[in-house]
């Protein structure tokens, strides 16, 4: 599967706002952090794109949503709902190789998501949001 | 005699401030409804620390809603339950008064000191000994706010094996006290005694309080770890033989374990976040072995999410 950043063109020039915070999680997934078959997935329902794919240590068969955003912008109790609910719905057009309407993909992990947030020095952070009363791990 | 409290735990209001003077109603609460509270008193025995406290037990105002509203506790105006006495239950008293403290043994006029070694203790029992030959019982009298002498020590009697006894009354049993009681919030807040909650944001937090310990989560309070509370691991569920989830009683003192979670309430599903929020409240829950708990109330459907916050362990 060839892993281009074109995979994430598509929803820049339809999400212009995230443009910037969806490439560079992306590029720091890809090469950095060396997650596999990741892919950006436009998540309708908040009107959003996230990213979606395996972490190198994981070999559970469900992957995980990654949502980016900037440290300007503002989230909200509702805003972390919606994008639970739509894990659940998993209503998504899912940009897969530059191909929409390609094979269908697998349920997504609905018990937490991972929040990516960006700084203008181009540094990132991930933390991990799960929903419930969640344990911390050990 | 009848309980005046209906068998409602009483709850002195001072400055709106809900104290608990009762050490058996201390146990109750913390062992049957998990309700821990704050020890704030000063131990007569280790004046000079606050690391160890005693009574009285001091509830958040969040805890005294909750049980308020159970029905569990009752609020006490200490201040106008404390009437002027009469001319006649004043003398009553000072003549009580009188009596006792005629049954308080004649000062001997030596208070050993507890540092004192065993060889110099024994040399001044015996120049005691000399001195008065009267022994008397101790005064056990509860009503009397002195300081009572020690007793005379047997000579082999080792420093160590010295006592005082300090009375603290954590009753007022005075016959002019009337305790004035509210069994509910709204009738304590017409009296002006007691105002919480007030704004949207207390009430958001009484709700998720409550939300928590129905689940059987004992918290405690929060600003050390920059939340509202700390919520400790609450009771726990055993399997029977036929597989049924049976509740063992609360495990999650705080006395024995850590908590798991730093609980942050958010009034409302519209309450703004900042990413920032998020990485400080990450980094603090994981660097201290916790989960930062965003607990958000939504006042329309009258439900509380929580959303788990801890750094993904890799970026």
């Amino acid at each position: 599967m060839d892993m281009t950043h074109e995979n994430v063109s598509a929803l820049n020039r339809k999400y212009p706002r995230y443009a910037g915070e969806l490439f560079q999680i992306y590029q720091d997934l890809l090469y950095a952090q060396k997650w596999r078959s990741l892919s950006a997935v436009d998540l309708i329902s908040v009107e959003r794109p996230v990213l979606v794919g395996y972490r190198p240590d994981d070999d559970g068969k469900d992957p995980v949503m990654v949502v980016p955003c900037q440290c300007s912008d503002v989230l909200s109790p509702q805003l972390i709902q919606s994008l639970f609910f739509a894990l659940e719905d998993q209503v998504s057009n899912t940009v897969h190789n530059g191909e929409e309407g390609g094979p269908s993909q697998p349920r997504w992990r609905r018990d937490f998501i991972y929040l990516a947030i960006t700084a203008p020095d181009s540094s990132q952070v991930y933390y991990k949001i799960s929903n419930g009363i969640s344990k911390p791990s050990l | 005699m009848s309980d005046p409290h209906d068998g409602k735990i009483p709850l002195h209001i001072s400055n709106e401030t809900a104290f608990v003077w009762s050490l058996d109603d201390a146990a109750t609460l913390r062992a049957t409804y998990h309700i821990c509270g704050v020890l704030t008193g000063t131990l007569p025995q280790a004046a000079q620390q606050n690391v160890f406290l005693g009574l009285p037990l001091m509830l958040m105002p969040e805890e005294v809603v909750l049980l308020v509203n159970n029905g569990v506790a009752l609020l006490i105006d200490d201040s106008a339950s404390h009437t002027s006495p009469s001319a006649e239950e004043l003398s009553l008293w000072n003549e009580q008064r009188r009596a006792a403290l005629s049954r308080v043994p004649k000062k001997t006029g030596l208070l050993v000191p507890p540092t004192l070694s065993d060889e110099a203790l024994k040399r001044r029992l015996e120049r005691q000994k000399r001195k008065e030959a009267q022994t008397t019982p101790s005064v056990e009298s509860e009503e009397l706010m002195t300081l009572e002498s020690p007793s005379p020590l047997t000579p082999k009697a080792s420093s160590k094996e010295l006592s005082y006894s300090f009375t603290i009354p954590a009753a007022s049993d005075f016959p002019w006290y009337h305790s004035k009681c509210y069994s509910s919030i709204k009738e304590a807040r017409n009296a002006g005694i007691w105002k919480y909650p007030e704004t949207p944001e207390a009430q958001a937090k009484c709700a998720v309080f409550e939300d928590l310990w129905k689940q059987g989560y004992f918290m405690g309070n929060g600003l050390r770890f920059g939340g509202d509370w700390l919520v400790y691991p609450g009771v726990c569920f055993l399997l029977s033989p036929s597989f049924e989830a049976i509740p063992e009683r609360p495990k999650g003192d705080p006395l024995r374990f850590h908590s798991h979670f730093v609980a942050t309430v958010l009034p409302s599903p519209t309450t703004e976040i900042q990413p920032i929020q998020i990485v400080a409240y990450g980094r603090l829950g994981t660097a201290t072995k916790k989960a930062h708990m965003l607990c958000c109330w939504d006042e329309s459907t009258r439900k509380v999410s929580y959303y788990s916050i801890e750094w993904a362990g890799f970026g």
